[in-house]
């Protein structure tokens, strides 16, 4: 079980993230907020490229600073920005991280080749990764992340440049892996995190704003979301009175779902609210939000 | 109703004996020396890993070598044996400081940095071990090129310019890995290059026979002295380099 208790980061002067307290057990995570919000701070603090400036972060009731390299065996991390060296070839990668990740050689072997069909780059094993496209080396990241076997998976970003077969892929392999580990993945990507999170971890001013699983979260605006259809040349006023999540147009009309604490009008279709709508009501427009729910 | 006896096996003393010294070795682990953490690092990632851009080392050791022979032979015959000395104080420690500069300085900043920096060998971890071996290699190649100088300039001391070569070498590592460890910023070990070359050169810029004199004047222990100093200096740092990640971490 990892825990984050009373964490809090400061860069000088500027707080990055206060008071975090979390909990982690197997199952996958998301860790949903717009850019900006601290994500990859706490990330870090999460493999250790960081130290928070108080509160501790404890694996198993031990601190993971303190565990040094027993912690950094057991992670598996994917940063935002996953470097790589352009001469080697996903093989030779590969086999350089596993012996800096301590792994035998001919256990890397059969490993990076397991995990190379894993992430369907087999056939391009032993090719210079400077052709590779941003998904193929996204999903060498992937491979990597996952070659000690870790017990504490984190992915910053992973989905950034998968198309979206490899969207899918990648995410029945996460809910696979979830099954016997902790899998930490930070989005701003709802569909990346809504049909595959045990928990959502949503970040707002530096805080923890939720932590409880989609339904839950959702649960918050259940009866605040509705779906109507507007005049064209009503569209603006429409805006500007209501929080819209999404438009749609259709047959010369336009379809608008959106969110108010109003009493329902008879043209409003309620409907159930997805995390998307949370996430928009949440951040994309504060000033409304802020009004709706005062 | 009659009192059911319990008998209890209690542990011999020597069971007892064997059982606290197994606790006391699961939890109270012995860190491990800085040898013997190097060995056990080089076991495990093997040459390939630790120099993987042995080629790229190998030319600039090359290419440096190359420069100061060049250099050797172009002075002129009639150049003061004191001069020399200051020569070889300075300069000493050029090829170190290319080589970690050019090598471990540009991992720091290198996307790869944060895959490397988290796994059970990270980028410090393997710096301390290649400046080590940065290291050897400069002593050795200057070494070489004193012996050069040695056949070109028959009064210079093979010696005396050895020890003052290894004395260089040694105060520029310690003072170039406390740059490293404390300076922010990762160009303040080329302030500290920079700085190095002015305190030596001005001094002898301004007068040469002086500074050339104090070089040479000062007694071979004196050297020795300051060499087993620094080496011993040297290794404790590059022990701490081990376990460095900063006050905040590493970015």
């Amino acid at each position: 079980m990892l825990i984050v208790e009373d964490v809090t980061k400061n860069f000088g002067q500027f707080n990055a993230l206060k008071n975090i307290n979390l909990e982690f057990h197997n199952g996958v995570y998301g860790l949903l907020a717009p850019n900006g919000a601290g994500k990859t701070t706490l990330i870090k603090m999460l493999t250790t490229l960081l130290f928070p400036t108080s509160g501790s972060i404890r694996y198993d009731g031990e601190d993971i600073i303190k565990m040094d390299e027993r912690y950094r065996e057991m992670i598996g991390y994917l940063p935002q920005e996953f470097g790589y060296y352009k001469n080697y070839s996903p093989t030779s990668y590969l086999l350089y991280l596993a012996a800096l990740k301590g792994i035998h050689r001919k256990t890397a072997i059969a490993r990076v080749e397991e995990l190379l069909k894993t992430v369907a780059l087999d056939h391009v094993a032993n090719k210079k990764m400077k052709k590779f496209s941003g998904g193929m080396i996204q999903r060498v990241g992937i491979a990597q992340a996952m070659l000690n076997d870790p017990k504490i998976l984190i992915l910053d970003e992973p989905t950034a440049g998968l198309d979206p077969k490899e969207r899918v892929r990648f995410r029945n392999l996460l809910t696979n892996l979830a099954r016997d580990r902790i899998v930490i993945l930070s989005t701003h990507i709802v569909s990346d995190v809504e049909s595959i999170a045990n928990e959502i971890i949503m970040i707002k001013n530096q805080e923890v704003l939720y932590k409880d699983t989609v339904s839950n979260i959702c649960g918050n605006i259940q009866g605040l979301v509705y779906e109507t259809k507007v005049a064209y040349d009503e569209t603006e006023r429409f805006r500007s009175t209501y929080l819209t999540l999404s438009e749609k147009q259709e047959n010369g009309s336009m379809y608008m779902r959106f969110l108010t604490e109003d009493t329902a009008k008879a043209e409003w279709k309620p409907v159930h609210p997805n995390l998307e709508d949370v996430f928009l009501y949440i951040y994309q427009d504060g000033v409304l939000s802020d009004d709706q729910t005062a | 109703m009659e009192k059911e006896k319990f008998h209890i096996e209690y542990p011999t003393d020597s069971e007892r004996g064997k059982q606290i010294s197994y606790i006391v070795s699961v939890g109270l682990t012995k860190p491990k020396s800085f040898l013997s953490y190097l060995h056990e690092m080089y076991q495990q990632l093997g040459f390939r890993y630790l120099f993987r851009d042995a080629t790229e080392i190998l030319f600039t050791i090359g290419l440096a070598l190359a420069v100061m022979l060049y250099g050797i032979f172009s002075l002129k015959s009639s150049i003061d044996t004191q001069a020399l000395y200051s020569f070889i104080f300075t300069l000493s420690p050029i090829c170190f400081f290319a080589l970690s500069s050019l090598f471990l300085v540009r991992a720091l900043t290198k996307d790869t940095f944060s895959v490397e920096m988290t796994c059970k060998y990270h980028v410090f971890q393997l710096a301390a071990f290649r400046m080590l071996i940065f290291s050897l290699l400069t002593m050795v190649m200057n070494i070489v090129l004193i012996i050069v100088l040695s056949f070109l300039f028959q009064s210079i001391h093979i010696l005396d310019a050895l020890l003052l070569s290894c004395s260089s070498l040694s105060i520029f590592s310690v003072l170039y890995l406390y740059a490293l460890r404390h300076a922010k910023g990762l160009y303040a070990t080329y302030v500290m290059m920079t700085s190095w070359l002015i305190v030596n050169v001005l001094p002898a810029f301004l007068s040469q026979n002086m500074y050339s004199m104090f070089l040479s004047h000062v007694p071979a222990y004196v050297y020795g002295i300051v060499l087993i100093i620094s080496i011993v200096l040297y290794v404790k740092t590059l022990k701490k380099l081990i376990a460095f990640r900063g006050a905040e971490g590493v970015q």
